[in-house]
């Protein structure tokens, strides 16, 4: 997927998400989209991150952190694997992200594995806000000076 | 307090780390490979602001030791931690810890 797709996809996931968050039919699953709302801006950002083409700046983050993480699919290292998850570099990169984000992916969770129940889940407003946050921290540090809809590279 | 496992992840945890995810009162370890564990955490609170609170705190733990393990983790129902267990016992789930 091109950069700008993450962008995208992004924003597609968002306005499902707020469309269905607080309805009574759809909120469960506006969770799930403004989950994957927020994993396409980490996407986003991890591959306009210019750290990532410092080895150096890595190293100074994290001893284990390698260039080729930016592109990194899965949520948490792979079993047997020694590289980073989404989640691990979220927490990495953007720390100040990490909570909401795995907030995000709890309520997604609830939603596609558990029964769903609505009271486990975060209300409208909160998800938006997590959702905001996630957002405005890694694409905020990811393109630095820049309209956070800018997508040129 | 019941204590299972003695793998190198859990090692790695312990029990002053899952005490200090608010709220837990059962936390079930599956370890997956060499440096990565799946917590599976019954929570006193069965509400979205309990889970809020203990993700908070699972996030520190996980920024904590990123590196050394790799942390999932997921909820269980109260009560019903043991079904969960059951469920997957063909992937070896442990238990770990009771703080009740």
């Amino acid at each position: 997927m091109e950069v700008h797709e993450h962008l995208d996809r992004h924003r597609y996931h968002l306005e499902i998400g707020l469309t269905l968050a607080g309805t009574e039919a759809g909120h469960a699953w506006g969770c799930v989209a403004a989950f994957y709302s927020a994993y396409h801006a980490v996407k986003f950002a991890l591959r306009r991150d210019e750290r990532f083409d410092d080895l150096s700046a890595l190293k100074a983050i994290n001893a284990h952190l390698q260039p080729d993480d930016r592109y990194a699919e899965w949520h948490r290292a792979r079993k047997g694997s020694n590289r980073f998850g989404i989640s691990e570099l979220v927490a990495l990169m953007y720390p100040a992200a990490a909570g909401p984000y795995d907030k995000l992916h709890q309520a997604s969770i609830e939603v596609r594995y558990q029964q769903g129940r609505l009271h486990l889940l975060p209300p409208a407003d909160r998800l938006e806000s997590y959702l905001t946050q996630v957002y405005d921290i890694v694409v905020g540090t990811a393109v630095k000076d820049s309209v956070h809809a800018d997508t040129s590279e | 307090m019941n204590e299972v496992s003695g793998t190198t992840d859990f090692r790695a945890l312990g029990e002053d780390v899952l005490k200090r995810v608010p709220g837990v009162v059962e936390v079930w370890y599956r370890p997956e490979s060499e440096g990565s564990v799946e917590l599976r955490l019954e929570l006193a609170d069965d509400s979205w602001e309990a889970r809020e609170q203990a993700i908070d705190e699972l996030v520190r733990i996980r920024l904590e030791r990123i590196g050394e393990v790799s942390i999932g983790y997921s909820f269980a129902r109260p009560h019903v931690a043991e079904d969960a267990v059951l469920e997957q016992s063909t992937r070896s789930a442990e238990r770990v810890h009771s703080f009740v």
